[in-house]
């Protein structure tokens, strides 16, 4: 059985149009489920491991990223807990704002998803772990007053300003050239990018620098670390691969 | 002139440490290193090393190749071919299987060549 999670802003009269083509799109093709809906300060967890048990075989978000790395985090962690391993995850993303992940995993909006989850094209990623918290895509926070621990053997100071990225898979980061963060290669890469002011009136000079990790800590005293570009988590935050790994229904030509 | 020789060895590296980052500590990595910032403590890698002209190195290396452009205060060990380019400045002692030092570099240290190396050239041009 499919279990569809809805995100609270779902609820919204805008969207009902488009929740309404995606039930429509769903039942013709034969794919309905039992519908949760979420409230604004409802976690999933709970209700996921509930339908696990009752015997659902995909979960579905339907929503944002938010939604999407809450369901993943969520089904990671009861499969850690040996309830159910690899159960498919699915995602129909809903609305333009905070939406990125979907692209890179070749989902379209709306209700043209429901055919990728007809089609059921099934991968297995590797997640990020950061703290308690699982994510597929990327963590960044800035370079100021950041400094980084790699497996306990050395730090690296950053004496520009500018960002540093996590990846497990690359969505909003673009990477240096011939350097590719693989989700299926069982490690992340740490990538931080600054800007070195040389001149005011001429273009500044970018600097790049990658460390692929297996284990790292962040410290920083006044910033979060923004992870799948929506959930803040606070500093210190160790961060490496997780155990779990998560299966992805996602959408025609995309190999990694 | 650098930058257009590196270009092959910046493609294929696995870690790059740019300008603004200073490392702190044993900094051991199994692919090829691009170090342009600097790095205090020891450098070790089973593959290629490259020091660009900029960068800073108070630490021991180790590597199996490596080319040298910057400034290291520290020994080197290369099992294989180290290159040390015009801009390096290198204060310490340097042993490796192959080497080639350009007109301009700044050498202070004893240099030896790895004896196992050294055999197994004998042992070629003895085959030849």
């Amino acid at each position: 059985m499919h279990v569809y999670i809805y995100a609270s802003f779902v609820s919204d009269a805008k969207f009902s149009k488009s929740i309404s083509k995606i039930e429509t799109r769903l039942t013709d093709l034969g794919l309905n489920g039992r519908i949760i809906r979420l409230g604004i300060i409802k976690s999933p967890h709970s209700m996921i491991e509930d339908e696990i048990k009752k015997g659902a075989k995909t979960i579905v978000a339907v929503g944002d990223d938010y939604l999407f790395n809450q369901i993943i985090d969520s089904v990671a962690k009861i499969s850690s807990s040996g309830a159910s391993k690899n159960i498919p995850v699915g995602f129909i993303p809903v609305g333009k704002k905070n939406n990125i992940i979907s692209a890179y995993l070749g989902l379209k909006h709306e209700e043209e998803s429901c055919d990728t989850i007809s089609a059921r094209r099934l991968q297995i990623f590797d997640l990020g772990q950061i703290n308690d918290t699982r994510f597929l895509t990327e963590a960044k926070i800035s370079t100021k007053n950041t400094t980084i621990e790699f497996d306990e053997n050395y730090t690296i100071e950053i004496n520009n300003p500018g960002f540093i990225s996590i990846i497990n898979l690359p969505t909003t980061t673009i990477l240096p050239v011939n350097i590719k963060a693989n989700p299926k290669d069982g490690r992340l890469e740490l990538y931080i990018n600054t800007k070195k002011n040389i001149n005011f009136l001429k273009n500044n000079l970018i600097d790049q620098s990658v460390f692929p990790f297996n284990k790292i800590k962040i410290f920083n005293l006044n910033e979060h670390i923004v992870v799948d570009g929506s959930t803040k988590i606070k500093c210190p935050a160790q961060i490496g691969i997780s155990k779990e790994k998560i299966n992805l229904i996602i959408g025609k030509n995309i190999n990694f | 002139m650098f930058k257009n020789n590196n270009d092959n060895v910046s493609k294929n590296a696995e870690t790059i440490i740019g300008p603004s980052i200073k490392v702190k500590g044993n900094f051991h990595g199994e692919g090829n290193i691009v170090i342009e910032g600097t790095v205090e403590g020891s450098v070790k890698t089973n593959s290629f090393l490259l020091v660009s002209g900029k960068a800073k190195i108070l630490a021991d290396i180790k590597a199996k190749n490596a080319k040298i452009g910057g400034e290291i205060n520290g020994n080197i060990l290369i099992e294989g071919y180290l290159e040390i380019l015009s801009t390096a400045k290198i204060f310490g002692d340097i042993e490796a299987g192959q080497l080639s030092i350009e007109k301009g570099a700044i050498l202070n240290g004893k240099c030896l060549m790895t004896k196992n190396n050294l055999a197994a050239k004998e042992e070629k041009d003895v085959i030849k």
